[in-house]
């Protein structure tokens, strides 16, 4: 089975809950300074690669996990996808979360001023803002997530609206 | 192989050329408005149903050919769709993709926006019918050339 992480970005949101549903951050205190500068180095470098499905890794249940930018497509490509499989029959199911929702306006702003060669250190200060602020919330959710995929249970919308 | 023709919407200029090179419309001449409302799938294309290929027919070179819609998005879903296939081990040469999107006729737009958005294809149908009959002769040789780069791949293989 493949799950998709997907936001306008395939980094910010996608990323944070790929990593979350991972367990990269089990234990850690992800909000420390060091974390943060790496993570943000991986949004500005990233950032920008929309339609590109990024490897994060396997978990627990032999899922593999990806990240994807969509910008306003992900009905489409979430379409696109399914029917790919289907034609080329790989035989695997695939979930796609848009986690877009959920990220509010600011990494939208941040991608758009580090493109543009704005101030980066006010960038990683707003980042920092944003990652402290939505930490909870998208761990919330990995955790939700991981948890229905390992019931078989369907993940509604409004769940990743929540 | 599969071959995509995609446009914004995958109701009209992608299907058309799907069908000329099915050849369920002809090459050497326009059209007729009812051969155009006879084509399977032209004017079908619902806006919840952006990105599902749909399959036309397979051609006499073997390759099957699909009408898809993408918005104005093409530059992200086609890399989506193409990254989505190397994970799944599946070889960039057996999937194609041109865009139908060449000389669109600005009534074949309208008439688009007005059938399929607004639900009106009374209105929207004939109109599109009208655009693409202007701009046909180009769908024609877009085709073509697939057709031939298509036959030297094949000769290459």
């Amino acid at each position: 089975m493949k799950v998709v992480y997907c936001g306008y970005r395939g980094t910010y949101g996608a990323l944070l809950t790929a990593a979350i549903h991972l367990g990269l951050h089990e234990g850690a205190g992800f909000c420390d300074k060091r974390h943060i500068k790496k993570y943000f180095e991986i949004c500005r470098l990233y950032g920008e690669q929309y339609g590109n499905l990024i490897y994060i890794g396997v978990d627990e249940g032999l899922r593999e996990i990806y990240i994807l930018g969509c910008k306003r497509y992900f009905s489409v490509i979430r379409k696109a996808h399914v029917h790919m499989n289907r034609i080329f029959k790989p035989e695997e199911n695939i979930y796609h979360l848009d986690v877009g929702r959920l990220e509010g306006i600011l990494p939208r702003i941040i991608g758009f001023m580090l493109a543009r060669r704005f101030s980066e250190r006010l960038c990683e200060k707003l980042f920092s803002y944003w990652l402290i602020r939505k930490y909870h919330e998208f761990s919330r959710m990995a955790t939700t997530i991981k948890h229905k995929l390992e019931n078989g249970e369907r993940i509604g919308e409004w769940e990743l609206m929540r | 192989m599969k071959l995509f023709y995609h446009c914004y919407g995958g109701a009209h200029t992608s299907v058309t050329c799907a069908s000329i090179h099915l050849n369920y419309l002809p090459n050497d001449r326009i059209p007729k408005t009812c051969e155009f409302k006879a084509i399977p799938f032209y004017d079908k294309m619902e806006n919840k149903e952006l990105g599902k290929p749909v399959y036309m027919g397979r051609d006499d070179m073997g390759w099957d050919i699909y009408v898809v819609g993408m918005k104005d998005g093409k530059n992200v879903v086609i890399p989506a769709i193409i990254s989505y296939l190397n994970a799944n081990n599946v070889s960039r040469r057996e999937v194609l993709f041109v865009s139908a999107l060449v000389q669109l006729h600005p009534i074949t737009a309208i008439g688009g926006i007005v059938s399929r958005r607004l639900g009106l294809a009374f209105i929207g149908r004939p109109m599109t019918i009208w655009g693409i009959r202007r701009s046909y002769p180009h769908l024609v040789e877009l085709v073509n050339k697939v057709k031939q780069n298509i036959a030297a791949k094949h000769d290459s293989y």
